[in-house]
Order: C-alpha cells, then sequence, then structure tokens
C-alpha cells in the first residue's frame, strides 16, 4: 500500500499554498505539523480529491485520486467537521456509509461498533444537535472509520476532545497505522510525538522536514519552532 | 441504484425537515383558500347602503342561473336573454348601475354570463348589447369574424391560421352554457398557485447543495465514492419529489376548497367562458387538467431551476433572492407579451412561459419541426429540454465543485 504524492501544487490568487510537495508515503501513521497557514489543510484536502492540485498528481496503489476506487479506500474528517442538526447520530452515520457505497446491514452494524467505540453508544439515538463539542468531534472520528479506510486522512482530530479521549484516540490510531496509511494533521505537537512513525513539517506551502522521531532526539516542539523559524529550504 | 434509493431517502428527510419549508407552505396554502373565498366575503353596496351580503348574492345569482344551465346558447335563449334585458329600466342601461336594479336580480340574472360572453364576441357595448336583436346565426357568426381578426392582430401565417380555424370549425355551435364557478375559479387562481409555488420553492430549495457549503459537509460528502455521481441524482430527484408534493398540496387544496364553496358541476362547460376568444373545442374540466399538469411541469422545471441555481450561487440566502427576481422578472415578461400581440410568440420557448396561465391559452402556436402545437401541447416539450439542460448544466458544475475557504 502506497500513497504517491508527485509535485502537487496549489496556488490561491496570489499565495502558492503548496508548493510541489512529493511524498510517498506506505502503511504508518504520519504528523503532519506547521503553523497556520502553512498549507496543512489545502494538501490534506488535495489528498481527499476535494481540491483539485493546480499540478501534479496524487495516487493510492496507482488509483488516482479522481477514481471512485480511491475515494472508497480514504476516511476523512476535516478540519471543521459538518453535520446535520437535526439527523441522529446513527442515522448520520448510515447517511454517510451510503455515501461511501456500504451496504445498509453492513453499515448499520459497523456504525454500531464505532458508536461503541468512541463512546457515544448512548447517544446514537440522539439528535446530533444535543451533542457537546467533544461528542460532535468524535461522531466525526467515527464517520472517517466508517469504511475501514486504507488511506485515512484526520485534520485537527483531536480539537474539542478532553485529556482522556484524546488519550484514547492516540491508541486507536497507532493500532490503525498498523494496517493503513494515517495522516494526521495538528497543532498539538504531543498528539503526534509518541504515536506518528513519521513528522511531517510544512512551511509556506513546501516540506521542511520529512522523518522519523525518536524520544533520543530530544523535545519535538522545540524542534519544530526551530524548523517554523528557519528557512524551509534546509 | 440501492444507493442512489437510500441517499434519497436521506436527502428527503433533510429537506422535508426544514421549518422554514413548511411554515412558507402553510401560508401559501391558507392564501389559496382565501383567495377562493374573498370574492364572497364582506358586503355588496349600490347607493351607498349595504344591498346584499356578497356570499348571499352569489347564492341568488348561483340559483338563478342553475335555471338556464345546461341548456344550448341558441335562437330560444337568446331572445329570452334580450327579453329579460331589455327590462331593465333605460335609464339604469350602465356599468355599474344595472346589476343594482330590481329588474336585474329577478328577470336578467340568470342570463349574466351567456350575456358577456356575447358581447365579447360581438363587441358591443352594454347598452348596445341589449338592444340586439337576437340572432343565433348573427352570433356565431360574429364570433368567427372576432376570431379571423383576432389571427390577424396576432399576425399568425396562413398556415396558423388554418391550423386554428380547423380547431374553431369543431367547436359546436351552439355552444352549450354551464354554470362553471368551481373550474373558473380554478382556472382563475393558477397565478396565484405560481406564485406561492415560486414562494416554496424558492425558500425550501436553495438549501439543497448550498447549503452543505454552509454546514461544511461538503467536504465529507466529496470525498465519499457517491459524493460526486449518485448524490447529485438522489438530490436532484429529492428536490423534484418536494416540488411534485408542493405542487399536488396546492393543487389539491385549489380543488377542494373550489368544489367546497362552488360545487362540483361545471366542468363540461366550454373553456370559452374563461377564454372567450381561444379557438379550441375545450370544456373547462379539460382546461384545468392541462393547467394543472403543466403546473405540476412547471414546480418540477422550477425545483430544477432552483437547486442548480443553488449550486452555481453556492449560498442560499443568494439563490433565494435570484430565484425569486428571475421567476418574478419571467413572469413579469410573460405578461407583458401575452398582453402585446404584436410580440413575437419567441417567449413561448422559453421556461418562464409556463407561469402565466393566459399564455398557455395563447393563440400564437408553438413550431416544433415545422408543426403548429398549442401552447399547452408544446411546453411539456420545452420544459422537457430546459429541465434536462439545467439538471446537466448544474451536474457539470456539481463535478467540478472544488471546496473552498479556510
Amino acid at each position: 500500500m502506497r500513497l504517491a504524492i508527485d509535485r502537487v501544487s496549489k496556488q490561491y490568487k496570489n499565495k502558492i499554498a503548496v508548493d510541489r510537495i512529493s511524498l510517498k508515503l506506505d502503511k504508518g501513521v504520519y504528523g503532519l505539523l506547521g503553523e497556520n497557514g502553512a498549507g496543512k489543510t489545502t494538501l490534506m484536502r488535495m489528498i481527499c480529491g476535494v481540491v483539485k492540485p493546480d499540478s501534479g498528481t496524487v495516487s493510492l496503489d496507482g488509483m488516482d485520486v479522481g477514481q471512485e476506487a480511491y475515494r472508497a479506500a480514504l476516511g476523512y474528517l476535516p478540519q471543521e467537521f459538518g453535520y446535520y442538526p437535526e439527523f441522529k447520530g446513527e442515522e448520520f452515520l448510515l447517511y454517510m456509509g451510503a455515501l461511501k457505497g456500504m451496504p445498509k446491514a453492513e453499515a448499520r452494524r459497523r456504525a454500531k461498533e464505532l458508536l461503541e467505540l468512541v463512546g457515544l453508544k448512548e447517544m446514537g439515538g440522539r439528535k446530533i444537535k444535543a451533542f457537546s463539542g467533544g461528542m460532535r468531534q468524535r461522531l466525526g472520528i467515527a464517520q472517517a472509520l466508517l469504511n475501514r479506510p486504507r488511506l485515512l486522512v484526520l485534520d485537527e482530530p483531536t480539537k474539542g476532545l478532553d485529556p482522556r479521549e484524546r488519550a484514547r484516540f492516540r491508541r486507536l490510531l497507532r493500532e490503525l497505522g498498523k494496517e493503513s496509511i494515517v495522516i494526521l494533521s495538528t497543532h498539538i505537537v504531543s498528539d503526534v510525538e509518541h504515536i506518528a512513525d513519521e513528522i511531517l513539517i510544512m512551511k509556506e506551502g513546501r516540506l521542511a522536514y520529512q522523518g522519523k522521531w525518536e524520544e533520543k532526539n530530544g523535545d519535538l516542539e522545540a524542534f519544530c519552532v526551530e524548523r517554523f523559524e528557519e528557512g524551509a529550504d534546509e | 441504484m440501492n444507493s442512489l434509493r437510500t441517499l434519497y431517502g436521506y436527502e428527503m428527510k433533510k429537506l422535508l425537515g426544514r421549518r422554514s419549508l413548511w411554515i412558507v407552505m402553510g401560508i401559501c396554502l391558507l392564501s389559496l383558500v382565501f383567495s377562493m373565498v374573498t370574492g364572497l366575503m364582506g358586503n355588496y353596496y349600490g347607493g351607498g347602503n349595504t344591498l346584499k351580503e356578497c356570499y348571499e348574492l352569489f347564492l341568488a345569482e348561483r340559483r338563478a342561473r342553475d335555471t338556464v344551465s345546461g341548456r344550448d346558447m341558441d335562437q330560444a335563449l337568446l331572445e329570452e336573454m334580450s327579453a329579460a334585458y331589455r327590462k331593465i329600466p333605460p335609464g339604469q342601461l350602465s356599468e355599474g348601475n344595472y346589476e343594482k336594479t330590481e329588474e336585474y336580480l329577478t328577470y336578467a340574472m340568470p342570463y349574466c354570463q351567456v350575456f358577456e360572453l356575447v358581447r365579447t364576441w360581438t363587441g358591443m357595448d352594454f347598452r348596445s348589447a341589449v338592444y340586439w336583436e337576437p340572432s343565433q346565426q348573427g352570433l356565431y357568426e360574429a364570433r368567427r369574424a372576432m376570431m379571423e381578426r383576432y389571427c390577424r392582430v396576432l399576425g399568425l401565417s396562413e398556415k396558423q391560421k388554418a391550423f386554428w380555424m380547423e380547431k374553431e370549425s369543431r367547436i359546436p355551435a351552439p355552444m352549450k352554457y354551464v354554470c362553471n364557478d368551481a373550474y373558473y375559479m380554478m382556472i382563475a387562481i393558477c397565478p396565484m398557485m405560481v406564485i406561492c409555488l415560486m414562494l416554496v420553492t424558492a425558500v425550501g430549495m436553495p438549501g439543497m447543495f448550498a447549503e452543505e457549503r454552509v454546514l461544511g459537509t461538503d467536504q465529507m460528502i466529496l470525498a465519499c465514492p457517491r459524493g460526486r455521481g449518485s448524490l447529485y441524482w438522489a438530490k436532484l430527484l429529492a428536490g423534484l419529489s418536494a416540488a411534485a408534493l408542493c405542487a399536488f398540496l396546492m393543487a389539491a387544496v385549489a380543488l377542494g376548497s373550489a368544489f367546497w364553496v362552488y360545487g362540483t358541476g361545471g366542468s363540461e362547460a366550454p373553456l370559452q367562458f374563461f377564454f372567450p376568444y381561444y379557438a379550441c373545442p375545450l370544456t373547462m374540466g379539460q382546461a384545468c387538467l392541462i393547467l394543472y399538469g403543466i403546473f405540476f411541469l412547471t414546480a418540477l422545471l422550477d425545483g430544477v431551476f432552483v437547486m442548480v441555481l443553488s449550486e452555481l450561487t453556492g449560498s442560499p440566502r443568494a439563490t433565494m433572492v435570484l430565484a425569486v427576481g428571475i421567476l418574478a422578472i419571467g413572469d413579469f415578461l410573460t405578461i407583458v407579451v401575452w398582453k402585446n400581440p404584436q410580440m413575437p410568440s419567441l417567449w413561448h420557448y422559453a421556461p418562464m412561459a409556463s407561469l402565466w396561465h393566459e399564455a398557455i391559452f395563447d393563440m400564437r402556436p408553438i413550431m416544433l419541426f415545422g408543426r403548429c402545437f398549442t401552447v399547452w401541447q408544446g411546453m411539456p416539450a420545452v420544459q422537457l429540454f430546459y429541465g434536462v439542460l439545467m439538471a446537466l448544466a448544474g451536474r457539470a458544475a456539481y463535478v467540478r465543485h472544488q471546496v473552498r475557504g479556510a
């Protein structure tokens, strides 16, 4: 399993959001770090096919990002998780299951399983408008996992989660990373420090760093700050 | 196919769950009922005094008209009518006065609709019509001459004129008079129904595509395998079903309240009692079926239009404003074109033409493949063409849609 990103670029008016980024990612958890406006979200959107690159290609095991088969292997949690206030939690997952092309019975079984996994078993029958921010975020995580994705893209997934939920979520990602490609974007360095197999740091639309991170290397946060302050051409 | 059905179900739930849709729908249905009965409310005044309640007057007129309902407009009926109208005192023979005279109420009232039709066909003023020497042959000759004049005014070609004259020849003479209040009202209320329909679709449909962007759900949707394919059609079908449901409810309320207030009879009345200048052997019942059928198609076309607009603008509010604006301008232009016979009939080929009921029974035919069709015959094909065109344009925009914003 390999995600190949080949010289993708995206420009919005005068601003280059992503500048010729190339990556080859195999199974594992990838922590994508960067300052606000570094291009993380644009890169993730291009990986998910919701933003078309101006140039370059994205493919998973040879399948182009525009193909339905690519999206069938994808799970995505956007930075701002949108929801339908009048839908019940389980109903929302079933709707997403239908969008992912899952048979009804399978979607129902998987929805129950995931509601339990994210600690929303009791809330599945309630309308989403009654959920707290953290609950909504957990529902967002559940929908991303619905189709057992081989490529999981999570943009700021721990936003709104309390420390206990965050720890549980990190364990879950570690498990998922054994079988899938998990790309996780966050501002919270500690979220990726212990679980990411590889760290990707973006600065001004370019990749400033890509590599494994081990505790012996020191403090990741300090390393990141140092990278942000340096040029992106190192 | 299964996923399309499932997605359609969810989209219907999203759409029908909108409170605003039902509030506007409720207001519109009440307005329709009110419009149907508003002519019967209040009092009827004359000489500064209250003469009768309008409803009482309607019942009296209805009872009077029922005595001649079902009769042919032949020499005998025309003579009876003429004799009855001549009983009105000569000093009261002016518009606005004669209806209040005892003689009119006692003798002439049963013939009032026949009298109005005679006046329209012969082009006489009120006083001349009263002193007209009744002649069945003269009446139908006057109608034929009027139709030929009208064809000239409309600038119809010889082929088009022959098309209408053939239809005119199939209108039975003498024509039968039938009380037609319910069907008359069902036709008269069509513009109001169209306005209601525009409001309901403008409020209910804009969210279909644009709201996904407002809610921020578009990103997740577009990242799903069915997000760019089946979902578009599911949304479109759901929107069309909701538009059809709204049209059905409006038609049902119009029909129910018309039958409730005015009775169920009159379907076999000739359409010329509503459109005196129309040359087609249609009854009021058939005309209602045609109008309501086209209203139903208009609802579908309007639904597609608003939904596609919502995809193009990406904003429910902008869609709402644009939809109401464009449809209102279209409605206005349709009226202008219909009221000005010299204007080209090209407007019949525009998607808005179905918004005005009188344009549907316009004598300027639709030409398709070198053949003449009445507007109501050609309009479904024109609507289908625009509907498919808009749906495909919307799909092209939807497939290319990219998420914007932070």
